[in-house]
């Protein structure tokens, strides 16, 4: 990994299109300023592992339990059309 | 193309039924192409099963099944690239659901949906910052999904209509409104789109809970 030290208000570059810039520095936190073209996707790092572990998490999914899940689903749907076909009538 | 899965058996599914992730899902980055599977003892979830490796599946759905409010999916260019998106083009927009063993709540993850191009079947999961939606977002009630969008009959079990994708334009990226307005969306087969032109809505009186792409 190549490290680089910056103080505050210098710049990094990533090719020619992409400019990071160091805006503050306080109590442990750096901000940072990201220029970059609309196409490069720029996202935290934990919302990248939230997404992942929770992939992860779904992925082990068995048919049995979606299965209940399903019949659960469709039996209270059917008693919810029912109470309003009820309500409806007369 | 048949698949064999240990908990589905034996699938055969249409070649033209595949969907492409060029950047895989996050974690499993290497899968890039997958099958819907729609069956009916597990509607109104469906399954996207791995055509690589059809051990791994993941249970599917509608997000307006999680959220009645309005669901909004920030697109950026690098997302639009990655779908080839032109004009007229119409997504569709699922979550992956997460069904704990030990028979805790039933969520989807609004964080991160996957969103389709009907006409490519290119697809990609999206990063949504907006806090109003979690990574793990339970289920609604089937009484209010069944008041809000189930009787307005745009949600049909097995059936993920993408409903009202609705591209709201961005600085400076003119995607004239309209232009990536969701059709209808079946697993394994896109029907023609029934929206056209740019007056046509599918809003109506109880109408289900909007669906948003926005483009920026």
């Amino acid at each position: 990994m190549l490290i680089l030290t910056r103080k505050l208000g210098e710049n990094i570059r990533i090719g020619d299109k992409i400019k990071i810039i160091v805006l503050d520095v306080k109590g442990g936190q750096v901000k940072l300023g990201i220029d970059a073209p609309p196409n490069v996707a720029v996202h935290r790092e934990e919302i990248y592992e939230r997404i992942r572990d929770e992939n992860r998490r779904a992925s082990g999914i068995s048919a049995k339990s979606l299965k209940e899940v399903a019949q659960i689903f469709s039996k209270a749907k059917r008693r919810g059309e029912e109470d309003s076909a009820g309500s409806a009538g007369p | 193309m048949i698949l064999r899965s240990k908990s589905l058996g034996e699938i055969e599914v249409r070649d033209d039924a595949a969907i492409h992730l060029p950047d895989g899902l996050l974690g499993f980055e290497d899968l890039r192409k997958f099958v819907f599977l729609d069956v009916e003892e597990f509607r109104p979830f469906l399954w996207l099963i791995s055509t690589d490796e059809p051990e791994i599946g993941f249970a599917v759905a509608d997000p307006r099944y999680f959220y009645a409010g309005s669901y909004e999916i920030p697109l950026s260019e690098a997302d639009r690239d990655i779908l080839d998106c032109e004009p007229n083009d119409r997504l569709s927009v699922f979550v992956l659901v997460s069904v704990p063993e030990s028979g805790g709540k039933i969520t989807a993850n609004l964080k991160g949906p996957v969103v389709m191009n009907a006409r490519n079947r290119l697809a990609k999961q999206v990063v949504v910052y907006n806090p109003a939606f979690a990574v793990r977002q339970p289920m609604l009630l089937p009484s209010s999904i069944t008041s809000a969008a189930l009787q307005a009959g745009n949600l049909q079990a097995g059936n993920l209509q993408a409903g009202n994708l609705q591209a709201e334009s961005g600085r400076g990226n003119k995607m004239h409104g309209g232009a990536l307005r969701g059709g209808s969306f079946q697993p394994g087969v896109i029907q023609g789109n029934t929206v056209k032109g740019e007056t046509q809505t599918h809003v109506t009186a109880g109408q289900p809970p909007a669906l948003r792409i926005s483009v920026g």
